[in-house]
């Protein structure tokens, strides 16, 4: 069972299109959404929280229609943790055992502690790290089978980052445990995803596993000359200096004997947005 | 529909807890007041605008985007607005009414058998519409246009009626006012209630977030 799938979906606004999105996560893995500022991230996860309502397409939760799916079986993170400011994570585990069916209390309080959160402290007096981790607790505390962030590590400090990281490999390591998670930070989404997606301006550039973007793509770096012979559909992007060319390619599509280094998602992203700019 | 209602009691506490011990001092000043006119009916006015105080605090601090990531129904989030608002407003009516039964005893010198029960039923009433008509209105209004601009559209609403009303009152002087009975009165301001939450549950099914 695919925990995600998105066919065909389109939302219009005045001036900007989510233009016949196709995306799918396989039960069990992690995804990670990457794209510029407006390039359609959020807009995506709205729709699949059934937040907004689509122009056009079907979209389909751990099996079930959307608008259907038990909430339930979804931990979500957005990309500020939206608890009123007077309520302390106590307070917190308090509603959340009346909301959440499948409320772990036990869960909540290892985690709280595991994250060296307070729990008498208003959530005012956070920082932003803390009030991410308490929305990451959350989110693990009641049987989740897909958790969706966005831009959850976004302002993190690389402690912080690294630890709610850890928390998602360890979610994963349970069988059909999926997570689908947009982020600006490649690196962070590099280290843990299975699948990386690329939007650009509500496109869908690529998704596709991140062991084949690393079979698929190779660096090669050359003179401006050297680079007229390949053919333009082989390169994915460049970036042109005194130096030479550094360039983004596709490896099936170069001539033999060229000499390719391995890709790095972030250069991938970087160039590929660039790229038709 | 717990977890809401628990979570909003939270907010009332750390927010409106001083609106809490107004609403108090204002009953029982009340049942010692010779014209206790405003104090009984302040409380009740006040206690009127408490959904929409909470709706404007979900609103800044995004708990009503939250939410919809939560296993709860639009429908059951705007309920809980509602019955909080009909459990608060009843709350405060039937204080103010113990209020009003202790200063009717208090002017008769504690005799009950002097005291006029009948103006009873008739102030009951007017708590009851002062108490529901105006969320009634508002909470709608909110979920259309958000907090800021629902509040603006209320008041134009309320300030194009009062201006209708005086025109009217001005030009038909001699015009009589219908009286309703005092059930017929509570009854309506149910029914007005009732569909009041019927629209909000409409307008919030539909809203984009």
């Amino acid at each position: 069972m695919n925990a995600i799938e998105i066919v065909d979906v389109t939302k219009n606004y005045k001036k900007f299109s989510l233009d016949h999105l196709n995306l799918t996560l396989p039960a069990g893995c992690i995804m990670g959404l990457i794209g510029e500022n407006g390039a359609g991230k959020s807009t995506t996860i709205k729709l699949l929280l059934d937040m907004i309502q689509g122009d056009g397409g079907t979209i389909t939760l751990l099996g079930q229609e959307h608008t259907k799916c038990n909430k339930e079986d979804i931990g979500v993170v957005m990309d500020e943790v939206n608890f009123p400011d007077c309520l302390t994570a106590k307070n917190v585990g308090s509603i959340m055992k009346d909301v959440y069916r499948n409320w772990q209390q036990d869960k909540f309080e290892e985690l709280i502690e595991r994250l060296h959160l307070p729990w008498k402290q208003p959530f005012k007096e956070f920082s932003r790290g803390m009030k991410m981790k308490l929305g990451i607790a959350v989110a693990l505390s009641h049987q989740a089978k897909l958790l969706i962030l966005d831009e959850a590590t976004g302002g993190l400090d690389p402690v912080v980052r690294d630890q709610v990281l850890d928390l998602l490999l360890d979610f994963t390591r349970e069988e059909n445990h999926s997570v689908l998670m947009s982020s600006h930070i490649v690196s962070d989404l590099e280290k843990v995803c299975d699948y990386i997606a690329f939007l650009k301006k509500g496109r869908l550039l690529l998704c596709e596993e991140k062991d084949m973007l690393y079979e698929q793509y190779g660096v090669v770096r050359c003179t401006a000359e050297d680079m007229q012979v390949l053919a333009e559909d082989a390169v994915i992007g460049k970036r042109e200096s005194a130096y030479g060319v550094e360039a983004i390619v596709k490896k099936e599509r170069i001539p033999a004997g060229w000499e390719t280094s391995p890709v790095n998602i972030e250069e991938l992203f970087v160039l590929m947005a660039k790229e038709g700019r | 529909m717990k977890g809401l209602l628990k979570k909003d009691l939270c907010m009332l506490w750390n927010y409106c807890r001083s609106m809490i011990l107004i609403l108090a001092a204002f009953t029982l000043v009340g049942a010692f007041m010779e014209d206790s006119f405003f104090y009984s009916f302040y409380p009740v006015l006040i206690v009127s605008m408490l959904p929409v105080t909470l709706i404007s605090y979900d609103e800044r601090f995004k708990w009503d985007i939250y939410c919809q990531s939560l296993p709860i129904s639009r429908r059951v989030q705007v309920t809980e607005k509602y019955l909080l608002s009909l459990l608060s407003v009843l709350v405060v009516i039937l204080c103010c009414i113990a209020a009003q039964i202790y200063r009717m005893l208090d002017m008769a010198g504690f005799n009950a058998s002097v005291i006029h029960w009948g103006s009873l039923p008739q102030f009951v009433a007017m708590l009851v519409g002062l108490g529901l008509i105006s969320p009634s209105l508002m909470i709608p209004l909110i979920y259309k246009f958000g907090a800021e601009k629902g509040r603006m559209v209320f008041f134009v609403v309320v300030g194009f009626f009062c201006a209708l009303g005086a025109m009217v009152s001005v030009k038909g002087s001699m015009m009589q006012v219908p009286s309703f009975p005092e059930f017929a009165v509570i009854l309506v301001c149910l029914v007005l209630f009732g569909i009041s939450w019927l629209i909000s549950v409409t307008i919030y099914e539909k809203k984009q977030f």
